[in-house]
């Protein structure tokens, strides 16, 4: 019953050949040069961002005002997140930023996050070191929408009080948790003297009172 | 640590503020209908499983679509741990994705004696371009910060406290070593795309960048990282000088 239309359609492709073939091809690169395009445009927007948050200088380019709005549609970020396109290059530039340490304390004891692997330890001081912008730097970029950035991030300060409480037995009912900015003496002052020592500048300070589990 | 719900951070505290472009455990296991913790199994026993199936060239592109899919799955779970070797990741599974990459050197090959395998040549061209565009982006914002250009950032990422590093490099303080090696990382980034593609000079460029990656991985703890740069370094500009015919006839 199908035979008839069956064979026309292989008719037609055996016709079609060559100019299948090269539709294709010419599909390909085209997706090819636009994938490539898209990268270079995501990572040109993403260093002139950084450029001029770094600088603190208004960002006034035509061109990036306009690519924005584009960036951010929807299809545009499906595509970015699933081609693994959306992610940009530059890593510890413009400048390397500061280290952050979570500490809490429990009774008068200091208590630090523990880990079962260096891989993880490496992703949670990541995240640490991520906060350290939004505390410095509170109104630079607001990821979040309605301005809730500094919101949840106390709010994930405070979750991670609450672990570091139950992970450590804390019988006290409050657990301080600061995050603190340690910085190393620069190359130019190691070079005309300064001791080789860290120094630990406590940034914020959260109190939490808490419940311990009935054990 | 992180992802469990005795973690630091919730999983749903950190899905708060996920974009959702992609789902994430907690997304899924509201549409799924199992327990958080059940689907966390499921994808911790499932993703080596399928990476594991890639890397055999089993079922190669079902396999990498899956490695996709759950790479994306969990790591878009714990976004507030992400660093850098998650999106190059990212976009090497893609890739494995739609590259022919289960046509020699795989079990597919095996069963099924594939006789001709596809044109790769465009899409080692694609690969090599990904590859320049993100080392340039990556020496392009180094060079725009002064502290690269001076020696400083250099010595700061050596001094951070929760990177392993093999041995302190601090004896070289009163050298020139920051500096150059600061200028040497921006150099060998921007100038990939010519130093890889250039004949003469390809061989002693990727030396030096897989040196440098090494060099990351010794004193910086990247190790994932480092091993991933190197993965892709190799395979844009190492294994097209293999012969797979070669190989073949030696019974692969």
């Amino acid at each position: 019953m199908h035979q008839p239309s069956s064979n026309w359609l292989k008719r037609w492709l055996a016709d079609n050949r060559s100019a299948i073939v090269l539709f294709r091809r010419r599909s390909l690169y085209g997706w090819m040069a636009a994938h490539l395009l898209f990268i270079i445009i995501i990572n040109s927007v993403s260093a002139y961002k950084a450029y001029h948050e770094f600088h603190h200088t208004p960002e006034e380019s035509y061109v990036v005002h306009k690519l924005t709005p584009f960036l951010e549609a929807k299809a545009i970020r499906y595509y970015g997140r699933y081609t693994g396109a959306e992610t940009g290059y530059g890593f510890f530039g413009i400048n390397v930023r500061s280290n952050g340490m979570l500490i809490g304390e429990c009774g008068g004891t200091p208590i630090t996050a523990d880990f079962r692997s260096y891989e993880t330890s490496l992703r949670f001081f990541s995240m640490a070191n991520a906060l350290t912008d939004d505390f410095i730097k509170p109104d630079a970029h607001d990821s979040l929408p309605g301005g809730l950035l500094g919101e949840y991030n106390n709010l994930v300060f405070k979750n991670i009080a609450v672990t570091l409480f139950q992970q450590h037995g804390c019988v006290d009912s409050t657990v301080i948790l600061s995050y603190n900015v340690l910085q190393f003496p620069t190359l130019q002052a190691v070079r005309a003297g300064t001791p080789k020592e860290y120094l630990l500048t406590k940034l914020v300070t959260g109190t939490y009172s808490l419940t311990p589990h009935a054990q | 640590m992180l992802y469990s719900f005795k973690g630091y951070i919730y999983p749903d505290i950190m899905d708060t503020a996920t974009d959702h472009f992609s789902p994430t455990l907690i997304s899924l296991q509201h549409y799924v209908g199992i327990r958080y913790e059940t689907l966390l199994w499921i994808c911790r026993i499932a993703y080596p499983l399928a990476l594991v199936s890639l890397i055999l060239g089993f079922c190669t592109r079902v396999s990498a679509v899956l490695s996709l899919f759950l790479q994306l799955l969990l790591l878009k779970s714990i976004h507030l741990y992400e660093y850098g070797v998650d999106g190059y990741t990212t976009f090497a599974l893609f890739y494995c994705c739609i590259f022919p990459v289960g046509y020699i050197y795989s079990v597919d090959n095996r069963l099924r004696k594939f006789i001709i395998a596809p044109a790769h040549d465009h899409w080692l061209i694609l690969l090599k371009a990904h590859l320049c565009i993100a080392y340039f982006f990556s020496g392009f914002d180094k060079v725009i910060g002064v502290t690269w250009r001076n020696g400083e950032a250099l010595w700061k990422t050596l001094h951070s406290h929760n990177y392993y590093s093999l041995f302190s490099l601090d004896f070289l303080v009163n050298t020139p070593f920051f500096l150059i090696a600061g200028w040497g990382t921006i150099i060998l980034e921007m100038a990939y795309c010519i130093g890889m593609n250039v004949r003469v000079t390809r061989m002693w460029w990727l030396g030096a960048i897989v040196c440098l990656h090494l060099f990351i991985a010794l004193f910086m703890g990247l190790f994932f990282f480092s091993a991933m740069m190197i993965l892709l370094n190799l395979c844009a500009y190492y294994t097209p000088y293999i012969d797979p015919e070669r190989v073949r006839k030696r019974g692969f």
